[in-house]
């Protein structure tokens, strides 16, 4: 069990600095850090762990100050990118390895390393050379590697990169079940939104070397602050409305003459709406729905299809309401309502509560 | 054993082009570019120009090379070239593979002025460097004079042999070092660290092994370029005589013909070196590109 706290953290390595990076993580929380690549996610993860010196600011674990405590007496685990096993090593040497830096004799260290091995399901890969290994199997290695010595914090880079779908779902599982059973809190670095939002309960956006949002990673996701970071997350359609009307539980914005209604109470960042500013406004493309027939939605607006990708189960469509949509819709919802480019008129709803307004 | 390349794309650049079964290199013998063909021939010239000389020097003294075998005083010559390049190469390690690893996991200020100071050696004339080292070690300098209070002195003994052999080929190990220790992943360190070791447990245990065939080709490399010294070892140690010094003692005072089977005998045990070097460092390793 374990607190760790985050304050002003900066730090400079090969010309690339974190600036005043705040966050905490609460006991067995499940944290990720998501950003783009040379966001500094992995900068931030090594600072943590101690092997980048701090130009300013202090990381607290349970309240003690470890800011210049030695990578090796934080007790954190780290699964750096790719697992980073010893390659001169076998697989039971990588994962006894800091049990023999601890000069644990042989029949305890036979013991552990067994109990992790069965635990991760690699006992078949006992004797089995790094290089001998597939990417999924690295991995659960590492996680061995580290499991072994019961850390108080787990920290990830990157853990599915390089990994197949198949051996991504069984790591993805693994994890879950490591979480939920060990009494350690996670950080996870990735640049896949899917995958943080499939493991973690909070997350801290990163770019350009700071934390651009952080929070409940429903609340983030639900409620982007920037451009950026609605990007980031997938809010394809990023609109400038011409007028914002605060009309007490609802606002109304102009866009390209149409009229849409965007509620108040989905999420604090349409809470905060300054009626004066200039805001623009993120739709989700699996927001935007697309039918034959109008529907009782309030912005159901008559559009048509001018372009359409097909993404395997998925279908994205372009749809022209007067302004420019991106949407996606499933195959089968493609082929029964019989969505066709440049043919006909559809209709095109997006529910109020899924206009999100960005603060920032 | 040759085989058709099943690469589509190759197949219509090169309509002659044809792979070793190994997938690395096309057939020479194929080839009809005169670019090739020219590359070949002036290759050609440098290879004769390196061997010809080296060969008609053995053929030419092969009927008397026994002769100097069963010399004590080319046997020890060469006994001391070769124990004077392991002193040598020993100390080179010592000092050199420290200074290796940190160089190549520090900054500091003016690291890359000492990064310019290891290739020195290779760059000065090595009678010059001789005169140089004698500055610092001879009997009248003010570290030589204080050594010799300990009976350590380096005017022609071993001592001298190993100074001035190390001086001319500590680049060798020291440059390998640096690349072994670079090669090593900078996560795999991290990860150790992480698993408790603290910079010494992970020098050891990790960074150490990881890079030890480098390091190890480093000092062959060293070793061979000390045996081959002639011009510093002449200078601060003429005295016990290193293979080197004895082969110009007996050109200088016996003459060619007398000089000619030592210098088959030492080529021969060059050539021995070389490829034992070869054996060592390279093992199965092809020549040839990877695709």
């Amino acid at each position: 069990m374990m607190h760790l706290r985050l304050e002003e953290v900066t730090s400079i390595w090969n010309g690339f600095s974190l600036e005043e990076i705040e966050f905490e993580i609460g006991d067995r929380e499940y944290f990720a850090l998501l950003g783009p690549s040379g966001a500094g996610k992995t900068l931030l993860l090594e600072t943590i762990m101690g092997f980048n010196k701090l130009k300013r600011g202090r990381i607290f674990a349970d309240d003690d100050e470890i800011s210049s405590l030695p990578p090796f007496q934080r007790g954190f685990g780290y699964v750096p990118h790719g697992g980073a096993l010893f390659p001169h090593l076998n697989v039971r040497q990588n994962i006894e390895f800091g049990l023999r830096m601890m000069k644990i004799d042989q029949t305890s260290r036979k013991k552990k390393s067994d109990e992790a091995m069965n635990e991760l399901s690699i006992v078949h890969l006992e004797k089995r050379s790094p290089e001998n290994l597939s990417a999924g199997e690295r991995q659960k290695v590492a996680l061995a590697r580290c499991l072994v010595m019961k850390p108080r914090l787990m920290l990830l880079d990157e853990p599915f990169s390089s990994i197949d779908a198949e051996a991504r779902q069984s790591l993805r599982n693994l994890l879950k079940r490591l979480h939920r059973e060990l009494e350690t809190s996670f950080i996870h670095v990735t640049h896949d939104q899917l995958e943080a939002i499939s493991l973690a309960e909070s997350v801290a956006i990163m770019s350009g070397g700071r934390v651009v949002q952080k929070g409940k990673i429903d609340h983030v996701f639900s409620s982007p602050k920037s451009e950026f970071v609605a990007r980031f997350l997938g809010y394809e359609n990023i609109l400038i409305p011409d007028r914002f009307e605060d009309e007490g539980d609802i606002i109304r914005l102009t866009l390209n003459g149409k009229d849409l209604l965007c509620s108040k109470g989905n999420s604090s960042a349409n809470r905060r709406i300054e009626p004066a500013g200039r805001h623009k406004i993120a739709i989700r493309p699996d927001q935007v729905m697309v039918s034959k027939n109008p529907t009782a939605c309030p912005n159901c607006m008559r559009g048509k299809i001018i372009d359409f990708s097909d993404l395997g189960p998925l279908v994205e469509l372009t749809v022209d309401v007067g302004f420019l949509l991106k949407s996606v819709v499933t195959k089968n919802a493609f082929v029964d309502n019989q969505l066709q480019k440049n043919e006909g008129t559809f209709w095109i709803n997006v529910k109020p509560s899924s206009l999100v307004i960005l603060n920032e | 054993m040759l085989k058709k390349n099943h690469e589509g794309t190759w197949a219509a650049r090169e309509a002659n082009a044809e792979v070793f079964s190994d997938g690395a290199t096309m057939s020479w013998l194929k080839i009809r570019s005169p670019f090739i063909i020219a590359s070949s021939l002036l290759g050609l010239g440098i290879m004769l120009f390196l061997v010809l000389p080296i060969a008609t020097t053995v053929i030419g003294a092969s009927a008397s090379i026994y002769d100097a075998i069963t010399d004590p005083r080319t046997t020890s010559a060469i006994w001391m070239s070769f124990y004077g390049a392991f002193l040598s190469t020993l100390a080179v390690a010592a000092t050199g593979i420290p200074l290796a690893y940190i160089l190549c996991h520090y900054q500091f200020y003016g690291k890359s002025f000492v990064d310019a100071l290891i290739d020195l050696p290779i760059l000065i004339p090595h009678n010059a460097a001789g005169i140089a080292i004698l500055t610092v070690l001879g009997p009248n300098s003010l570290f030589g004079g204080f050594l010799q209070n300990f009976g350590i002195v380096f005017v022609d003994t071993i001592y001298g042999i190993v100074a001035a052999m190390a001086f001319v080929s500590a680049p060798f190990l020291i440059r390998s070092a640096q690349e072994a220790f670079a090669a090593v992943p900078i996560a795999v360190e991290h990860a150790a660290k992480s698993l408790g070791a603290d910079d010494l447990k992970t020098f050891m245990h990790i960074t150490l092994p990881l890079a030890s065939k480098g390091i190890f080709t480093g000092g062959l490399l060293s070793w061979a370029r000390a045996i081959s010294e002639f011009g510093a070892v002449a200078i601060l140690a003429y005295y016990p005589k290193t293979a080197a010094v004895f082969l110009n003692d007996v050109f200088v005072s016996e003459g060619l013909g007398a000089a000619l089977p030592i210098n088959a005998l030492l080529i021969c045990i060059s050539v021995v070196i070389i490829l034992v070097f070869k054996r060592i460092t390279m093992g199965g390793t092809r020549l040839n590109r990877e695709r």
